[in-house]
């Protein structure tokens, strides 16, 4: 049976990246003693895939991940949620356990876009932030401006670092862009292609007088993933009982 | 939210923050306005490190058991952090409560190895406390020191108020309710040294006198004052089964080099190696029962979720249920996809058959501590392994698809020749050729042969603590006619040689048995930069050949000189169990080339007879 797991990530845990997240709910599951389903082979693994990683220092409010249980087993949505709660630390929470299609796509690939939160840590009044946003979304493109150092092969067959530029028009896929109480809302594209940081926009933002856009003086969440169907990945699965 | 020292900036500049944030599972909370005591232990290296330590687990567990008491964890913060700390003028903080050391009523700092000395200045500047015991005021915690370093505490005596000698379990408590009364009657710092050094174990370095002969070696080291005892006795826990489970192990988010349940099953040995610090200083050998070692595996490894667990002690092979606990393991480890990792055993049918029951026969290699390439040397050592247990225990596994050994070697050894080092390739082609005599449709491939080599370093409380060092060069000298020699064997394409660093070898050599002097040499030296003197690529004998020129100390008068009979040692004050009288014995047997029988053999009436535990109450002695 495949389940989807939903889970806040808060606090100090925002430091904890997403490697050691993985292990950490691997040692969670044996903790909580869930009936997870391990890889054949000779070295098995526990069945658990997550959702696009947090960059560090961002928290998740609703972070997903998937996993299976194993065949013969049953345990109801609230046993699970209540046993694991049980063996989490300061910071971590799970808030669904909810069985998905054996067919469904794992979270990461469903994923298409995600809002976002970005809190300032000193009080701007609202005004200030929604002349800001209002300034941004009234430009006719925000351009991107993305160096990326790659290793390419050189004429004599070596490989040599080489910088390339490149710009897009970002304004397309910034779905949503609010002033919200001393802080700002972002329904941003996500996904392999056109994935949108929403430190940019902030960067962005920042260009338009906004002071408290400045890195590092908001704490930023993310709030929820979606498809592209614009359904939140948890409304594909259903409680178990 | 938690509090965290240190700002978002900071945190996403440095590598693994996580490093510094505290809040993992099992980790303790507690109001610092609800308890009498904070109490901050330390491990003097990166928190990957210190966090593998069982040692600094059990403290922490058992002192956080104390509804008086907030124990917390330091480490070295990494050179990264470091730089940020003193740049910014940021006091070093605890994990826990992520306040400043220097409130705390305690900073306790275990000495694990001797490379870690530097970093104990590291952490006491960072902390914005004075390094040396002398200039700190009331407002400053007692600095506290333990561990097997703390056999000779001499080298680092300025720096540390209290020394425990001896094992955490016994006496922290008494300590503690000690220094709380203490505290309620507004007693001064120094009132409660004078009282804490009436408790059994606790040296406080500055009620002691030294002074020093003409020739640099010391002539009377006495306490100041009547009540001050003159020898400190180690404390020792009787009966290991009353000591309670290590009930709640911190689990860390980063992966720490030993990322697993550690379940010790024993303290002590019965083997008597004589270059063996912890094998004669933790005597006797004591066991914990199965009963106790099974709830505990089941306690520990349900409460972490650990993917791995491992045993520790001593030669894990004497543990005389041994049997009974890997059959245990091996059946509940399975059902939960836990791994085993096995501790180095003798290399026999009944470890063989544990070994290909948990790990990949392929992969896995087979180890043989032999020390020394000759027969003879091992005599002098008394390392109690013969050169048929290696080629019989070697054929067994290689019969069992076994294609891969690692030998492990000591130079330097005393009384080593040419002959005995030319015996480490020698050795090398014995199980090399017993290989390929196996037919070779019943063996698999070719045989890899790792032999490696560290250079002696004598140690306090051993048979060899009279021993001399050798120069850098004739430790290089050494190596290279191992290396020379391998060249020449037949099978020398499946041999591998390795060997450690001789200057790092000599400094600790230096620190091992160092006396108050060379606290200035630590001092110089961490002012050159020296720090994580143990990580190689941090590692410069720069900073300490600039020390000794700074101080005047000459490093070969505590390496390379042979010690008098009746010289009196640093740490001589201590009573670790074993006698100067059982040591001085075993040290002639050694020259005579003779071993002496184990404790499970025959008592040689070593001293540690006295504290009624383990080993020496067997009927059969």
């Amino acid at each position: 049976m495949k389940v989807r797991i939903k889970f806040e990530k808060t606090d100090h845990m925002r430091f904890i990246g997403h490697l050691d997240l993985m292990r950490y709910f691997q040692k969670a599951m044996r903790r909580a003693d869930i009936p997870i389903k391990y890889s054949e082979g000779f070295s098995p693994h526990q069945i658990m895939s997550f959702g696009a990683p947090l960059s560090m220092g961002v928290s998740g409010l609703g972070e997903y991940m998937d996993i299976e249980l194993k065949d013969e087993s049953h345990i109801s949505s609230k046993e699970a949620i209540d046993r694991l709660n049980s063996v989490m630390c300061t910071g971590m929470k799970i808030t669904k356990f909810l069985q998905i299609p054996d067919d469904s796509k794992p979270a990461m690939a469903l994923m298409d876009t995600a809002d976002f939160r970005a809190e300032f840590k000193e009080h701007i009044s609202q005004e200030k932030i929604k002349k800001a946003v209002d300034k941004l979304l009234s430009r006719e493109s925000i351009f991107l401006t993305k160096v990326s150092k790659k290793k390419k092969k050189n004429e004599y067959g070596k490989f040599v670092e080489v910088e390339t530029t490149n710009v897009t028009d970002i304004k397309p896929f910034i779905y949503k862009l609010e002033a919200v109480e001393n802080g700002v809302f972002m329904h941003l594209s996500q996904g392999s292609t056109n994935n949108i940081k929403p430190a940019f926009v902030m960067d962005f933002l920042e260009e338009e007088g906004l002071e408290g856009a400045k890195r590092n003086k908001y704490c930023l969440y993310r709030l929820d993933m979606y498809t592209n169907e614009g359904k939140a990945l948890d409304e594909y699965g259903c409680e178990i009982i | 939210m938690r509090k965290l020292a240190l700002s978002d900036d900071i945190l996403l500049s440095v590598d693994k923050p996580a490093r510094y944030i505290g809040g993992e599972l099992n980790s303790r909370d507690k109001n610092l306005d609800d308890v009498d005591i904070r109490f901050v232990m330390c491990f003097p290296d990166v928190y990957e490190i210190g966090m593998s330590h069982i040692g600094i687990q059990i403290l922490y567990d058992m002192l956080n058991r104390r509804e008086d008491t907030f124990c917390e964890r330091l480490f070295s913060p990494w050179v990264d952090l470091d730089k940020i700390l003193r740049e910014k003028n940021i006091p070093l903080f605890s994990l826990e409560s992520q306040e400043a050391v220097k409130d705390a009523d305690f900073l306790g700092i275990t000495l694990q190895y001797e490379m870690c000395y530097t970093n104990i200045l590291q952490v006491l500047e960072l902390s914005q406390i004075p390094i040396y015991a002398n200039d700190r005021g009331e407002e400053f915690p007692i600095v506290i020191g333990g561990g097997p370093c703390a056999y000779n505490p001499e080298p680092l005596a300025p720096f540390f108020d209290i020394f425990y000698i001896g094992e955490g379990e016994v006496v922290y408590d008494k300590l503690l309710d000690l220094y709380k009364e203490c505290k309620k009657n507004n007693l001064s710092k120094n009132e409660f040294l004078l009282k804490a050094a009436q408790i059994d174990g606790m040296y406080i370095p500055k009620f002691y006198d030294v002074t020093y002969k003409p020739d640099g070696t010391i002539d009377k080291f006495t306490p100041k004052y009547d009540k001050v005892p003159s020898v400190i006795h180690r404390v020792v826990v009787q009966n290991m089964d009353t000591v309670s489970y290590l009930s709640k192990p911190v689990v860390p988010f980063i992966k720490v080099t030993q990322d697993r349940v550690v379940l010790e099953i024993m303290r002590g040995c019965i083997r008597g190696c004589r270059f063996c610090q912890a094998g004669n200083v933790y005597r006797p050998q004591r066991e914990h029962s199965l009963e106790y070692l099974i709830n505990y595996a089941k306690t520990m490894l349900d409460i972490t979720g650990a993917e791995e667990i491992s045993l520790s002690s001593l030669s894990s092979s004497d543990y005389s249920q041994l049997g009974k606990l890997l059959e245990f393991l091996l059946e509940y480890t399975k059902e939960r996809g836990i791994n085993i990792s096995l501790p180095s055993l003798r290399i026999d049918a009944f470890s063989l058959d544990v070994m290909s029951k948990v790990q990949d026969v392929k992969k896995s290699s087979l180890t043989f501590a032999p020390e020394a390439g000759t027969q003879r040397l091992r005599d002098v050592i008394n390392k109690g392994i013969t050169e048929e247990d290696i080629l019989n225990g070697s054929m067994e596994a290689f019969k069992g698809g076994w294609n891969k050994v690692k030998l492990y070697f000591m130079l330097g050894l005393p009384t080593e020749t040419d002959e005995d080092v030319k015996g480490i390739p020698k050795l090398c082609e014995k199980i090399a050729k017993n290989y390929y005599s196996i037919p070779k449709d019943q063996r698999v491939g070719k045989i890899s042969i790792t032999a490696s080599s560290s250079f002696f370093v004598p140690k306090p409380f051993t048979p060899f603590q009279w021993a001399k060092m050798e120069t850098r060069d004739e430790y290089l000298r050494r190596a290279h006619l191992v290396k020379d020699t391998m060249r020449q064997q037949l099978n020398q394409k499946s041999m591998k040689y390795q060997y450690h660093d001789a200057e790092v070898t000599l400094l600790e050599g230096l620190m091992a048995r160092g006396d108050r002097k060379i606290a200035d040499v630590i001092v110089s030296a961490y002012k050159n930069s020296a720090m994580y003197d143990s990580w190689s690529d941090r590692f410069s004998m720069e900073y300490w050949n600039k020390a000794y020129e700074e101080t005047g100390i000459d490093p070969d008068f505590y390496t390379l000189r042979e010690r008098e009979i009746d010289e009196v040692f640093p740490w001589d004050f201590i009573d670790c169990g074993i006698t100067k009288s059982f040591l001085i014995r075993e040290w002639n047997t050694a020259h005579k080339d003779k071993i002496t029988p184990n404790c499970r053999q025959q008592c040689m009436g070593c001293g540690a007879r006295k504290y009624n535990g383990g080993v020496c109450l067997e009927s059969a002695n």
